[in-house]
């Protein structure tokens, strides 16, 4: 007899996570899957960032406070997560009159202070405007050239934890969250949409479920997954990549042009930085994104005119991501809305039980979640309200002092710092069995760090299935070493059915983001070829996984 | 008067041309900037892998070195062994390999284990099989393949997550129908007194190099093997940095059973071992400290080198004959964004062809564990190991190059990083040490 | 359009409120660092961006720990992770929030230094994590 859902939501990243918490939390019987990981997809590409849509006061002021408005509840109800970055944007004087720049900057900061409002209801702190000296007081590496510049605020989060806790969530409330689980097919009698069959793509396992309303929330996937059930959606798919750099090279977040006009920055992320983004129409297959060289370049190239120092920054990755924008013809890419639609299949093509969403926007999923939870709940018959806003995700509850961790389970403070960025009020949860086992409190990880205990709690509470899966809930092999320390390690710790191609899937996998940065004169620096030289040297020469 | 001759670099190529220049009779200057792929290495010295094993290959039907030898030969045209093999000074390349490896090892005090005719399986930390030639003291007794019928156990420590002793057994369990040598596999860890409780590999290390810590482990250690009764046992290789051999014979004597440490990844002990008896040996030549940032040439000849102290400082060192032994990256040989050699300036090469900044093909392959330019890339050089250009004209007439500054070979993927290193070496260390070293 | 339309006269009307409250101030530097002082965002110096750089070029290859003779802290407080963590220590100024190190562990020997393949300045991190947790402290 197979298991029966009232609603069953395909898709880990912040919508399916966000719609699945805000089902389970109302009660109706929930179960959501994912084909690969939490937060693996498009979220995880993104900036790491929850702004307030400050681009959108110049088309349509409402966006913008709506976004920032949902930011505030985002950061509400996962403090730990959120880290503040303050944004510099210069205005370059370049060639053009002096005069000129100048009025540009007041149009700039007349811009951020109307930002302001609304940047207040987030906890975003109100705009500066600097001068020139002050600027590079602040920032010395900001470009000289400048006629001086206006800063705001924005929240940096950390996206794959934002999913994973969403997913988390959803256990909590009684609902069921699968990952590494794909759909094969999509199950309907007559015109209406009952379950699904789907496979476990780690074990091979086959399953049955049943549905009252069944969820696409698959991002670029989303026409795929709609074709299963036999309607369409059609997307415009648009590709973004970042470069990462290995540590926070400045604490605030830089703001630049690129050649073609198109706004760039760089921000802090954690332990790195990330710079991008770009925004091109993408016609190919969303589990294999390129990168080219000629898209690293127009991010240093542009990112160069208010950084000049950014080519010194050591590269150690790129992230890669499809924007599952609304369908819009004949616009350039970056006028195309932001909006979000949810689709009623059974209104659109008179297939039932059936919705998918597209469109939107990172930092207003928790708002589109709860739209479309109110969308389900209304076929559903149920009338609970909404409370996504109001509890907090796992961990959220309260931040602990990272010092006093630090003394009480002995750990170097950096290490407890990190640990209570990813786990907040259950960081006590993570360290307490060191009690027991004081030898768990070793680095794993040396780049991040993260200790042994955390690696267990991911496999253990988090369901990390993979080494990836431990990569995304921990840092993991993200960082400047690319694993060359930790993954033999976290392969004994996670002790898979084949280790050998777990461990293969994995180098591949980070390959792939860190390949095309060879074939970029910009970023094939000497740590990098160095690097590869010494983990080419671990795993082909030493482990032989190549002949394995 | 005696030649002399400069050796730039401190790793496997530079000690085997300081080797063969000294016997040659030459008076050898080594210029040891940082340190490189050597110290990072495992244990193992690998002269040439099987490039036809595949998975499933049973252990006991890959092919020796000395097989695999020719078989490198034949597939790869641009491999500095079939330039080695065609050299008229070398004649067999396997004796002239296995000799010149003897004759450092002797040079080092370092009794290796293995030779050129058979292939020493060694264990690795993660409990795959490496194919091998010789290795370094500490791992000499763990050559799966004269492990008939034992019984081994493999060791952990607990709190050293780098040496995962339950996944590298069961690794070698499901491995186990490639050869129905080891009867038996078991794997315990051991919590010994004396260890820092945040464990990293090298503070274990260290702290094994203490008399009451030795004491300590030799005692767990003895315990497990009279629970155990294995035959053989796999060690961490943490054993100490300067008392390995001695803790190991100790329980060698003890018990009788054959201890080994399994190879070791960055950081690795057994590489810093190795480094250490290589600058001991340094020690006896005329040994500069400095990296050579740039050099003077006049005509065609080198005529003396930049060197850069630790302070910074720099001093102009006249030359006679100079041999580059400075590795590709990890030493610091080439130069990525221009993909040049950094200190004559000379042009890298692939299969052929001169690469420079603005490579025609991707330097790197789709797939990880693919061969990739990037690993195979470097000087081309002439029948004596002299660089040359793309035209194939000689460069400079008093420098020669071994290791891994020359292009040609994949040394992790065909498993001879050693091989090379101690092949061109030796040819350079003697052509470079010739009275009258003038070759067209 | 009709939202365009909104949206161009909304910032019209703050350009105006901009003048006004220009005439009462500007808010800049000072407002900056006040907003942020608890946020532990000090800036970075050109010196401490160079030394930023240098420390990008370590590779993890341990060979620092190897050479370092300050083996074990036996007092198990904060014990000394050995130089190969200090590259990664210093990756994010915002969580310095204690004393990293133990002084007496590290004996400024230098031995990490002549060891390391990319030239890393070792010593100099530890100054440049004590300093920043310093004015991040205050």
């Amino acid at each position: 007899m197979p298991e029966s859902f009232d609603v069953i939501v395909v898709g880990g990243g912040c919508n399916g996570t966000g719609i699945a918490r805000d089902c389970a939390m109302r009660g109706l019987r929930t179960l959501l899957v994912e084909k690969n990981d939490f937060g693996s997809g498009t979220t995880g590409a993104s900036s790491g960032m929850i702004h307030g849509g400050p681009r959108y006061l110049l088309s349509e002021v409402e966006t913008t406070k709506l976004s920032s408005r949902d930011a505030g509840y985002i950061r509400k109800i996962a403090p730990h997560l959120c880290f503040r970055i303050p944004f510099l944007y210069p205005v370059v004087k370049g060639n053009q009159p002096s005069w000129r720049r100048k009025i540009r900057l007041a149009l700039v900061e007349t811009f951020f202070q109307a930002y302001d409002r609304f940047s207040a209801l987030k906890g975003g702190k109100p705009h500066t405007c600097l001068t020139r000296e002050e600027t590079l007081s602040l920032e010395p590496s900001v470009s000289p050239d400048i006629v001086g510049s206006v800063t705001f605020d924005e929240w940096g989060i950390n996206t794959e934890r934002l999913c994973l806790l969403n997913a988390l969530a959803v256990k909590e409330a009684g609902g069921t969250a699968l990952n590494h689980t794909e759909v094969k097919r999509i199950l309907k009698e007559g015109n209406t949409v009952t379950g699904m069959i789907v496979r476990d793509t780690l074990t091979g396992e086959e399953c049955e479920f049943r549905s009252r309303v069944l969820f696409n929330a698959t991002g670029p996937w989303t026409p795929r997954l709609a074709a299963m059930a036999g309607v369409t959606v059609k997307l415009r798919p648009a590709k973004g990549i970042h470069l990462v750099l290995d540590r926070r090279i400045t604490n605030y977040a830089v703001v630049s042009q690129c050649i073609d006009g198109r706004e760039i920055f760089i921000n802090p992320y954690g332990n790195q930085t990330l710079l991008g983004t770009t925004d091109d129409d993408f016609y190919g297959d969303p589990d294999e994104i390129p990168v080219t060289a000629d898209e690293i370049e127009y991010l240093l190239q542009g990112m160069e005119r208010t950084y000049p120092e950014i080519r010194k920054a050591r590269v150690i990755s790129t992230t890669r991501g499809i924007r599952p924008t609304l369908f819009g013809d004949k616009v350039l890419e970056d006028d195309l809305s932001r909006h979000h639609k949810i689709f009623d299949h059974e209104k659109e093509e008179g297939v039932a039980g059936f919705f998918s969403i597209a469109g939107g926007k990172l930092a207003a999923y928790r708002q589109m979640a709860e739209e479309a939870t109110d969308l389900i709940c209304q076929k559903l018959g149920n009338h609970d309200p909404c409370r996504t806003h109001l509890a907090p995700l796992p961990g959220g509850e309260s931040t602990p002092e990272p010092a006093e961790l630090a003394e009480r389970y002995q750990l170097h403070p950096y290490a407890a710092e990190r640990i209570v960025s990813r786990h907040g009020s259950l960081a006590e949860k993570v360290l307490q069995p060191t009690d027991e086992l004081p030898s768990d409190k070793c680095a794993v990880c040396l780049c991040e760090p993260v200790l042994a205990c955390e690696i267990r709690h991911a496999i253990g509470a988090e369901s990390a299935r993979t080494l990836a899966d431990l990569r995304r809930r921990t840092g993991l092999g993200d960082g400047p070493c690319q694993g060359a320390q930790c993954l033999v390690p976290a392969t004994g710790l996670l002790d898979p059915a084949d280790p050998i191609a777990e461990l293969k899937r994995f180098l591949e996998e980070s390959w792939r983001s860190r390949a095309p940065l060879f074939c970029a004169e910009g970023t094939r620096s000497e740590p990098l070829v160095a690097q590869e030289e010494m983990n080419q040297m671990i795993f082909q020469c030493v482990l032989e996984l190549g002949s394995q | 008067m005696r030649p002399r001759v400069t050796i730039i670099g401190s790793g496997i190529a530079a000690v085997a041309t300081a080797c063969e220049a000294i016997r040659s009779g030459a008076e050898v200057t080594v210029i040891r900037g940082r340190p490189g792929s050597t110290a990072l290495s495992s244990g193992a010295w690998d002269i040439a892998g099987d490039p036809l094993r595949f998975a499933g290959t049973p252990w006991q039907e890959v092919r020796s070195p000395r097989e695999s030898l020719q078989e490198l030969i034949r597939r790869l045209p641009h491999h500095p062994y079939r330039l080695l093999s065609l050299h008229d000074q070398v004649g067999d390349l396997p004796s002239f390999l296995s000799g010149a490896v003897n004759r450092i090892a002797r040079a080092l005090d370092l009794p290796l284990h293995g030779e050129i005719g058979r292939p020493f399986l060694a264990l690795t930390p993660l409990g795959t099989v490496k194919v091998t030639a010789y290795t370094l003291p500490t791992h000499g007794a763990g050559n799966l393949l004269e492990m008939q019928g034992a019984r081994l156990m493999v060791v952990g420590i607990q709190g050293l997550p780098s040496h995962p002793a339950a996944l590298i057994a069961s690794l070698l369990k499901k491995n186990r129908h490639r050869s129905p040598s080891l009867s038996e596999i078991t794997a315990t860890q051991i919590a010994p007194e004396r260890i820092p409780k945040t464990l990293s590999p090298v503070q274990v290390a260290h702290s094994f190099d203490e008399d009451e810590a030795i004491d300590s482990l030799h005692k767990v250690l003895v315990q497990q093997a009279e629970k155990v009764r294995p035959t053989h046992v796999a060690l961490p290789p943490v054993m100490g940095i300067r008392q390995s051999a001695h803790i190991l014979s100790r329980l060698r004597e003890t018990t009788g059973i054959h201890w080994f440490e399994t190879l070791g990844l960055p950081p690795s002990i057994p590489g810093i071992r190795l480094q250490e008896s290589l600058d001991r040996y340094f020690r006896l030549t005329e040994l500069r400290e400095g990296t050579v940032t740039s050099a003077r040439m006049e005509r065609k000849r080198v005529v003396a080198l930049h060197i850069r102290d630790d302070e910074g400082r720099d001093e102009e060192f006249p030359v006679d004959r100079v041999v580059l032994a400075t590795g590709k990256f990890l030493g610091g040989g080439i130069a990525p964004g221009t993909f040049r050699e950094k200190i004559f300036n000379l042009p890298i090469f692939h299969n052929g062809n001169e690469i420079g900044a603005r490579p025609v093909g991707p330097v790197v392959s789709r797939h990880y564990l693919d061969p990739h330019p990037l690993q195979s890339m470097g000087l081309r050089v002439n029948p004596h190991l002299q660089p040359v250009d793309d035209r194939g004209h000689l460069l400079l007439e008093n420098l020669w190059a071994a290791g891994s500054i020359l292009g040609g070979y994949d040394a992790a993927r065909e498993g001879c990083g050693v091989g090379v290193a101690v092949g061109t070496g030796t040819l350079a260390g003697r052509l470079a040490s010739e009275r009258f070293a003038a070759h067209a | 359009m009709l939202k365009r339309i909104h949206a161009t006269f909304y910032l019209g009307t703050h350009l105006m409120i901009r003048f006004m409250k220009r005439l009462a101030g500007r808010p800049g530097k000072g407002a900056f660092l006040r907003a942020y002082a608890t946020e532990r965002l000090v800036p970075l110096t050109h010196e401490e961006k160079g030394l930023l750089e240098k420390i990008s070029r370590c590779i993890a290859c341990g060979l620092c720990d190897l050479a370092c003779p300050a083996t074990v802290n036996p007092d198990g407080t904060f014990p000394f992770f050995g130089p190969s963590a200090l590259p990664f220590l210093s990756r994010s100024v915002p969580d310095f929030t204690a004393a990293p190190f133990s002084p007496k562990t590290c004996g400024e020997c230098r031995e990490c230094e002549k060891a390391c393949p990319e030239e890393v300045p070792l010593t100099k991190i530890i100054e440049f994590i004590k300093r920043k947790f310093e004015e991040v402290r205050r």
